[in-house]
């Protein structure tokens, strides 16, 4: 495969990685654990490019099946190693769009790619970015909860709808 | 898209219905994964991570537009052609609902090469390259056909079906002809008198005789009428022999012995049909197959398609070795035997001829020398013991009486045979 159009794969699914590992945080962190951030860097270097299609499907061995399985390794591992600690708002942020980001680069070389409209992409990030701020604003125990829990409920319906509308438009 | 290709035996059947596609899998497995976390760990900006995954596959769902029948029609431009010739496949779906993208996996057989190949939303198109002569296998193709949204998908298995693949005959012009040929009409030449074109002596006329035919220059010179004697011409009643017993690749030109057996036997079955001979086949290695001599055009391709099973697939029979069937070799009929010499049950065959009285020629196919390191003493005796062997069985040939030739792939297999046109190849002892 070309190294040039890998590259900016590469390049995503390890900023994926880092955002995950939260290396700010790690800054204090003593000189092993900084040292196993490496291997955990090179895997992303190594998983993150898009499987060929077929590529070992044929083999059924564990290691094989990781090396087939890789984008997805990659991108549950970040999802698990985010989850471990409580990020920065800006960092949650910038995790959350790196995550779809990733997602929709591997979709886009995989074997059976659908171009995806704007409306599933709008929908798709709106959706992430509303659970965030619902998630990081301290709203949940305050008499304004019902304003955004109800905006939530507006902009899901109108996710929905959207999704709806673009599908009949295919059709 | 471009097709995968897949080399080597078929696969095992395709799960029928519809089953998830990678992406689908890709996309739960991290909505899900970030979904228990978020509950696990109590931290519900996690949550942000599944929600775009899972808004993804809800908005790729199909509905109620994905077939329910899938159908695929295969169409094969040729089910015949010769080596090197192009063979299209064109397959196309029918589908009662709406379906997204196709995938579709190859599997080739053995003789065959993708050279090109075309994915369009319900059709896809291959074109192969017939690599080796023989009965093959051209493939077999799984159409992955996606949903709509690319969620699902479910695979439509076609089996591409059987190519038989002629050999490119080896250039040849001449035609060698041994001492004594069978009473039938022909276009050569022979020593027994009759109604040819060649003299071949002056007699004395017999009264009754038409004087068409008189040879003046003897006639005044004795004062009586001379005729002029002409030779019958008959044809040759030719047989090949092929030596099917194991196939040996040439380490430095990587070519077959198989390979050029059969282009060597089709070229110079082709020279003797132009001249309106009768060729049969004999085929050792695997099932004995024989084919009773005949002529024309169309006894060409029946010759060929006879020997085409002997590769069917690469595979492996027991050799049966038995007496050649009687009804295979003409009394009398030119034998030539295409062999690499590697096998030493050839020669039993070979003194069976031999025995039988028939004319008997040996073409020998190179299988190339092995290579060994000079720095190795073993190897290079080995070597020596090897080249010892093979001169070994020529002479055992030529000491019975047979000619050996030696035919180098690539060039006229007339140089071969260029010296078997000095003299009538004779039959050997009864």
């Amino acid at each position: 495969m070309n190294p040039v159009r890998e590259l900016p794969t590469r390049l995503v699914g390890t900023a994926l990685l880092v955002a995950a590992l939260d290396p700010v945080a790690r800054s204090g962190a003593r000189p092993l654990e900084l040292v196993l951030l490496v291997p955990a860097l090179g895997f992303a270097w190594w998983a993150a490019p898009p499987v060929p299609p077929r590529r070992g499907m044929e083999a059924h061995r564990p290691h094989h099946q990781l090396a087939r399985h890789r984008n997805t390794v990659l991108a549950v591992v970040a999802v698990a190693l985010g989850a471990l600690h409580q990020p920065s708002a800006l960092l949650a942020v910038a995790l959350t769009v790196l995550l779809l980001g990733y997602l929709l680069m591997v979709d886009a070389r995989g074997a059976a790619h659908v171009p995806l409209g704007p409306l599933p992409l709008l929908a798709a990030a709106g959706a992430s970015l509303l659970v965030l701020l619902a998630a990081l604003v301290p709203w949940q125990s305050t008499s304004g909860a019902r304003l955004p829990a109800a905006l939530g409920i507006g902009l899901a319906a109108l996710a929905v709808g959207a999704g709806l509308y673009e599908r009949r438009g295919r059709e | 898209m471009k097709a995968s290709v897949v080399l080597g035996t078929a696969p095992s059947p395709p799960p029928s219905g519809w089953r998830a596609g990678g992406r689908t899998l890709r996309l739960l497995t991290v909505a899900v994964t970030a979904g228990v976390l978020a509950l696990l760990t109590g931290h519900a900006w996690v949550l942000a991570l599944a929600a775009g995954p899972a808004v993804l596959v809800v908005l790729a769902a199909p509905g109620g537009s994905r077939p329910l029948r899938l159908e695929a029609s295969l169409t094969v431009s040729t089910r015949r052609c010769f080596e090197g010739e192009t063979v299209r496949c064109t397959v196309e779906l029918a589908a009662d609902g709406v379906t997204g993208p196709l995938d579709p996996v190859l599997t080739l057989g053995p003789g065959v090469e993708l050279v090109d190949d075309l994915v369009e939303a319900d059709r896809a198109e291959f074109e192969f390259t017939a690599v080796r002569w023989g009965r093959w296998s051209i493939g077999t193709l799984d159409l992955d056909v996606y949903d709509r949204g690319g969620l699902a998908r479910r695979t439509v298995r076609v089996e591409l079906g059987e190519l038989e693949v002629f050999p490119v005959p080896s250039a040849a012009r001449l035609t060698p002809v041994p001492v004594e040929l069978p009473a039938r009409l022909g276009e050569n030449a022979t020593r027994q008198p009759g109604e040819g074109v060649e003299v071949i002596g002056v007699r004395p006329h017999v009264w009754g005789e038409r004087q068409r035919r008189i040879h003046w220059p003897s006639t005044t010179r004795r004062g009586a009428v001379q005729l002029n004697e002409f030779g019958a011409e008959r044809a040759v009643d030719t047989v090949m022999l092929l030596d099917a017993l194991g196939d040996f690749r040439d380490p430095a030109t990587g070519t077959s012995t198989l390979d050029e057996t059969l282009r060597a036997a089709a070229g110079l079955t082709r020279a003797y049909l132009r001249r309106h001979d009768r060729i049969g086949l004999v085929s050792i290695g695997g099932t004995l197959r024989w084919l009773r001599a005949g002529s024309g055009e169309q006894h060409f391709y029946r010759i060929v398609q006879t020997v085409l099973d002997v590769r069917k697939d690469l595979g492996y029979r027991t050799p049966e070795l038995d007496r050649l069937p009687p009804g295979a070799l003409p009394a009398g009929a030119l034998v030539y035997c295409f062999t690499p010499l590697a096998d030493q049950r050839v020669l039993d065959v070979l003194a069976d001829l031999t025995d039988r009285g028939n004319p008997l020629v040996v073409v020998e196919l190179p299988t190339g020398e092995p290579s060994v390191d000079p720095q190795d003493e073993l190897a290079v005796l080995a070597l020596r013991l090897w080249r010892a062997d093979r001169e070994a069985m020529r002479f055992a040939l030529r000491n019975r009486g047979i000619p050996v030739v030696a035919h180098t792939p690539g060039e006229s297999l007339d140089l071969a045979l260029a010296p078997l046109l000095r003299r009538r190849i004779h039959g050997g002892r009864r």
